[in-house]
């Protein structure tokens, strides 16, 4: 039998139909990506099933035990689904552990003890047992956001949805709440996630969830939807974001003919004109060799990623460029070859092609964007 | 395709010995394209790079072009580029080579 059970279930604002009659079954111990574009009713759908929305129709039933219905014990049964917010929703002038002790204590009557131990294993599990102690004011968005995790688990809820856990964090911090969720599904656990990280439903989810019109357009395992989506709408939303991307793990190894073909490629594929191609092929020949000769000056081991993102609605590529090694800002240097300096000339060029560039170094990585 | 690699011809032509270049000159082809040009450089006293055929130029090939006009200028020879267009140009022009190397529009104009 199906962990949760949705039925007609129907929503409109104002006159306006946002979810119209979806059905959904979930198995126990599956996890479910729910995809599409802002405003096709995924968040309201997720909201609609612990009933922070009130569905106008439908039925929604978890463990066999159907919130909708006349007289149910709404509180009761909202606990077997376990909700993680965009923005935590911590309580601020509590700490860590009676954040997560908090509901169980006063809701399940679980003796403190039980409750922090229990807390314990979780904070164990998400790296953060050092702060217990913790306000949320001292962490940063990613611990919050596995501190709100580890929350929702406290409840030992049969579900666990999740309305973009990731889209309220800074970019650097989604990998670490990613790699908790990641963990979450290989435990088995049953999970809803709404979400706009597309290679990571791709890589957890059992089944994804295309919304469009009202409810779900189309749905599949992810090699269905990514990579053979069948319907109009999901072929031009999967379509629409292009990615290409290339590692490098040695200098002497690395392969620049390997890469520009690469970046030709796709390119070609989707109709990026010539001199743009040279320009892309030009800033990540230039990136690279920067970071080889001035960030791994005496290694030959490397890590880096060079991803490349089409969004061919706004016409714009992005040139993302993940490195190790120390950190080093290229856009700081500075030469011209008529000064008889030519260490950094590429660099120089480069930032006279482009307007959109910029450069952070956290959590030991180097990181490079630009747009073209 | 990507042009997979750089091919050079060495042309007299008016006086001038005309190092031609097709195809690409990134980090990976710049290095035998240089010691090429210097020693034809070595044999020549006017030195014409036609990049005409060049389809992409990255700051490896603007390091070669600076190290023989360096070249040129301590042995009292002359050394210009010439034919750069599309992206090849637009790079030159960027790098502000033009202050230090002769930049003819083709061939032909050499003088």
């Amino acid at each position: 039998m199906a962990i949760l059970e949705v039925r007609g279930l129907s929503k409109s604002f104002d006159g306006l139909t946002v979810l119209e009659s979806v059905d959904l079954s979930v198995q126990e111990g599956e996890c479910v990506a729910i995809i599409g574009t802002s405003g096709c009713g995924k968040s309201v759908f997720l909201r609609c099933l612990n009933l922070l929305e009130r569905p106008d129709a439908g039925s929604v039933a978890v463990g066999g035990r159907e919130i909708t219905a006349q007289g149910a014990k709404v509180d009761e049964i909202r606990r077997q689904m376990g909700m993680v917010f965009q923005r935590f929703c911590l309580f601020s002038h509590r700490n860590v552990m009676d954040n997560l002790c908090l509901a169980p204590t006063e809701l399940l009557g679980m003796p403190r003890e039980t409750a922090e131990e229990k807390a314990m294993g979780l904070l164990r599990e998400v790296g953060l047992a050092a702060k217990a102690g913790a306000f949320p004011r001292v962490l940063s968005g990613g611990q919050q956001q596995r501190i709100a995790i580890c929350r929702a688990l406290m409840m030992e809820p049969k579900v666990l949805l999740m309305d973009e856990p990731t889209s309220a964090l800074d970019p650097a911090m989604v990998g670490e709440v990613l790699a908790v969720i990641r963990m979450l599904a290989k435990q088995g656990r049953t999970m809803l996630i709404v979400t706009h990280e597309m290679n990571f439903a791709r890589e957890v989810a059992d089944r994804v969830l295309f919304f469009s019109d009202g409810g779900i357009y189309e749905q599949g395992t992810p090699e269905e939807i990514f990579d053979s989506p069948q319907r109009e709408k999901t072929v031009a939303f999967i379509q629409k974001r292009k990615y290409f991307t290339y590692e490098i793990r040695s200098k002497e190894g690395f392969d620049l003919m390997e890469l520009q073909g690469g970046i030709w490629s796709f390119a070609e594929k989707y109709g990026i004109g010539g001199a743009r191609v040279y320009a892309l092929q030009y800033c990540a020949e230039e990136l690279i060799y920067e970071f080889f000769d001035y960030s791994f000056r005496d290694t030959d081991a490397v890590q880096m990623t060079l991803a490349l993102t089409y969004a061919q609605a706004q016409d714009v590529i992005t040139l993302e460029l993940e490195s190790s090694g120390a950190a080093y800002d290229p856009f700081l240097t500075e030469s011209e070859a008529a000064e008889d300096d030519d260490a950094h000339i590429g660099i120089t060029i480069l930032k006279k092609r482009i307007e959109n560039f910029a450069y952070r170094f956290d959590e030991g990585v180097n990181r490079v964007r630009l747009e073209l | 395709m990507v042009d997979e690699t750089v091919a050079s011809e060495v042309i007299q032509e008016n006086g001038w010995t005309i190092f031609a270049l097709t195809g690409r000159l990134d980090r990976v082809t710049a290095p035998q394209i240089g010691e090429q040009a210097e020693s034809a450089l070595d044999s020549c006293a006017k030195l014409a790079l036609d990049v005409k055929h060049l389809s992409y130029l990255s700051s490896a090939g603007i390091r070669i072009l600076l190290r023989l006009a360096q070249k040129a200028k301590k042995e009292q020879k002359a050394f210009a580029v010439c034919g750069a267009e599309g992206f090849v140009k637009e790079v030159i022009e960027e790098s502000n080579m033009n202050a230090i190397v002769t930049i003819y529009g083709e061939r032909s104009e050499l003088g």
